[in-house]
């Protein structure tokens, strides 16, 4: 599985690399980052097998999720959109997901507990890890054109503002099913939808950043720089919810703690 | 040359000076975000004087919230209309209200997000702080603003605004719902005995129940999932000062894995054991008994066998010590299933039901969850632990709730390509 999941990194890194020449790389860069999504895809399902559950249950799975979808969404909205601009962050982030897995490989073993043996776990997974990658990718590209502002001088494109919108619009719709799944589910396990946990919590705000976002930017004209931080600020709100809640004081309070390895 | 006319004082208008307007007062100015902030903190003073008047919360009838609510409704849904187009109206149905109410509501819950209950009850008296009074006053402008909105954008039925009222109002609905069933709720633990009816349950703070129907655990059944091996080091920087590499496959007779370092095999395993004088018996009968595993560990080229048990009730654990300050070791076994078959009897009839995690057991607005067992016995637990709630905004809720997934699937299906739900259109 190891040799699987090498093979994923190494085609989105190729991939990223064949990018950067956009005249000659391209049809290199999409035939590479197809070939790592199916590398990833094979690895996903293999795991699936060989657990006998789906493998979404600890943070290293739900990164190998990400580290599949998005390259996909990348791939996917950049013809969607016909933009370029999403290849290169797209296939990194990828690849450096992959990296963090094989860096730090985790404890995968098969049991599930009965809590998250529901037809509501997959859903619920799938939709939130597709939202983190479209919204990922937003501040990504937020990211991206904000060191080129910093680090180049170069001015913000109305165009690539308007394309992290446009991620922002695919995601918070995703991220509201996400959450939507998650009380459905919560009440049917726990006997609640909604009961204020920790990771409740914190999913709450990650939808509120982007439903502010959403607001003010129907609202006003948002200078381009102010929309990327803002866009920047949403990420990291996201990586409280998925990564940092659990090493939060509140951590302890929390049911969601499956997500441990 | 004539000499120019004098001015009559009495029609002469002194020179006139450059117009002069006296500033607006901050009321009179186009209504804002600023104005939206100091609503949105009046609301919060409000909420913080409510909770060193009245405490923490008091204990509001459900039904006298409901018609209160009701009536607040259905008066923000004809001012929204009637009024619509008033600058007021307006602005307390908009964005900025939008935007501040949000971000106050969301300012308080990261507090809840970070700060652990017991350090808010210790230093500020609140037990949490999503029922505390500044939160619920922030989510009552919250409120205010989505049916103000909502009312403005009744009419005309374009998908634009169908899409709107969806999200707007089912939130809304969701929200109306969540505190008229939190007022009600109850949230009470039953603890059913083998063979033992009863109808006592005890709620969160320790106050006991008497519920309209008697529950009578018969049969109590477990399923784990089969015992791993680990090894087990010395860190003195892991919880414990123990890190553990876990293997990946269940123990079974021929089972070979590399476990970091260590190559172990299985070549004995006995799903329930014990021991009897210092030996590793096979005991099927025994309900409390765990498993064992005789295993081979090399390291290093060399080889340590022994028994590895998680133990039981009646055998304590046993490790095989490797060089090194390691062990192999089986942890705990994991549940995989727990299930409960339940006689209730209710109104003079007793029905028979089974319940386990994820399969809730419900009759009229009441429900039954199976939450856990007695942990030390496993499937020889002679109790089990179900909650039984009661929420009658459930229905409204998972109305509200329906609304906005089916808002959030027509803007999906409308894709991105439009730029937004209402580009270029103000709330």
């Amino acid at each position: 599985m190891n040799g699987i999941a090498t093979l994923a990194l190494g085609s989105w890194f190729l991939a990223g690399g064949a990018y950067a020449f956009p005249r000659k790389g391209r049809i290199a860069g999409d035939v590479l980052t197809i070939l790592g999504i199916l590398a990833g895809a094979l690895l996903i399902g293999s795991l699936w097998v060989s657990l006998g559950r789906p493998p979404m249950r600890t943070l290293g799975e739900t990164r190998w999720w990400y580290a599949v979808l998005v390259p996909t969404l990348g791939l996917l909205l950049g013809w969607r959109f016909e933009t370029r601009v999403l290849a290169i962050p797209s296939c990194l982030m990828g690849a450096m997901f992959a990296l963090i897995n094989l860096r730090h490989p985790e404890y995968m073993d098969k049991t599930l507990m009965p809590a998250l043996q529901s037809p509501w776990f997959v859903p619920h997974v799938v939709v939130y890890m597709l939202a983190y990658s479209a919204l990922g990718l937003s501040s990504l590209v937020g990211a991206w054109m904000l060191a080129k502002r910093f680090l180049r001088k170069e001015s913000v494109r109305p165009e690539d503002v308007d394309l992290s919108h446009r991620l922002v619009l695919v995601g918070l719709p995703l991220l509201t099913c996400g959450l939507l799944f998650g009380a459905f589910w919560a009440k049917e396990a726990w006997g609640h939808y909604w009961t204020w946990d920790p990771k409740e919590t914190w999913a709450f705000l990650t939808w509120s950043a982007y439903l502010i976002y959403l607001h003010v930017k129907i609202r006003h004209r948002m200078k381009p720089l102010l929309n990327l931080v803002l866009l920047v600020v949403g990420f990291a709100v996201l990586m409280g919810c998925w990564f940092g809640v659990n090493l939060m004081p509140t951590a302890r309070e929390s049911v969601h703690t499956y997500t441990q390895s | 040359m004539s000499k120019p006319a004098l001015m009559n004082p009495r029609t002469a208008r002194p020179a006139q000076a450059a117009v002069q307007t006296p500033a607006a007062s901050f009321w009179e100015q186009p209504l804002g975000y600023r104005h939206a902030l100091l609503v949105g903190a009046t609301t919060l003073g409000i909420g913080v004087l409510f909770h060193f008047q009245i405490g923490y919360r008091t204990r509001f009838s459900a039904d006298l919230f409901a018609a209160f609510a009701t009536v607040l409704t259905l008066g923000l849904l004809a001012l929204g209309r009637l009024r619509r187009n008033d600058p007021v109206v307006h602005w307390v149905a908009g964005i900025p209200m939008a935007v501040v109410s949000t971000a106050m509501v969301s300012i308080l819950a990261l507090v809840g997000g970070v700060v652990p209950q017991s350090e808010l009850q210790a230093h500020a008296g609140v037990p949490s702080i999503f029922g505390s009074w500044p939160f619920l006053t922030a989510a009552g402008l919250m409120q205010v603003n989505l049916i103000l909105s909502a009312a403005r954008r009744l009419t005309p039925w374009t998908r634009a605004n169908v899409q709107y009222l969806l999200t707007h109002a089912g939130l809304a609905l969701a929200l109306f719902g969540a505190a008229y069933g939190n007022l009600g709720l109850e949230r009470v633990r039953l603890i059913a005995g083998l063979g033992q009816p009863t109808n006592v349950a005890e709620r969160e703070d320790g106050t006991q129940v008497q519920l309209p129907f008697q529950v009578t655990l018969r049969k109590f059944t477990m399923e784990t999932f089969p015992p791993t091996l680990s090894l087990a080091a010395e860190d003195k920087t892991a919880k414990d000062g123990l890190k553990l590499v876990h293997g990946a496959h269940f123990a079974q007779v021929g089972m070979a894995e590399q476990i970091g370092s260590v190559e172990v095999r299985v070549d004995r395993y006995y799903p329930r054991a014990a021991r009897l004088d210092g030996k590793w018996i096979e005991v099927p009968a025994m309900v409390t008994a765990g498993p064992a595993a005789h295993v081979v560990a090399t390291v290093d080229g060399k080889s340590v066998d022994g028994w590895v048990s998680a133990g039981s009730l009646d055998t304590p654990s046993s490790i095989v010590e490797l060089p090194g300050h390691r062990a192999i070791v089986m942890p705990d076994l994991r549940p995989k299933k727990f299930a409960s078959d339940l006689e209730i009897r209710r109104n003079g009839v007793v029905e028979k039901r089974t319940i386990e995690v994820n399969k809730p057991v419900g009759f009229g607005r009441t429900s039954l969850y199976q939450i856990s067992y007695d942990e030390q016995m496993g499937a020889a637990s002679e109790y089990s632990v179900l909650e039984v709630v009661e929420d009658h905004g459930l229905p409204v809720v998972y109305l509200g709730l329906f609304a906005l997934l089916a808002g959030v699937t027509m803007m999906m299906a409308q894709g991105a390509a439009a730029g937004g739900p209402s580009n270029g259109e103000d709330k």
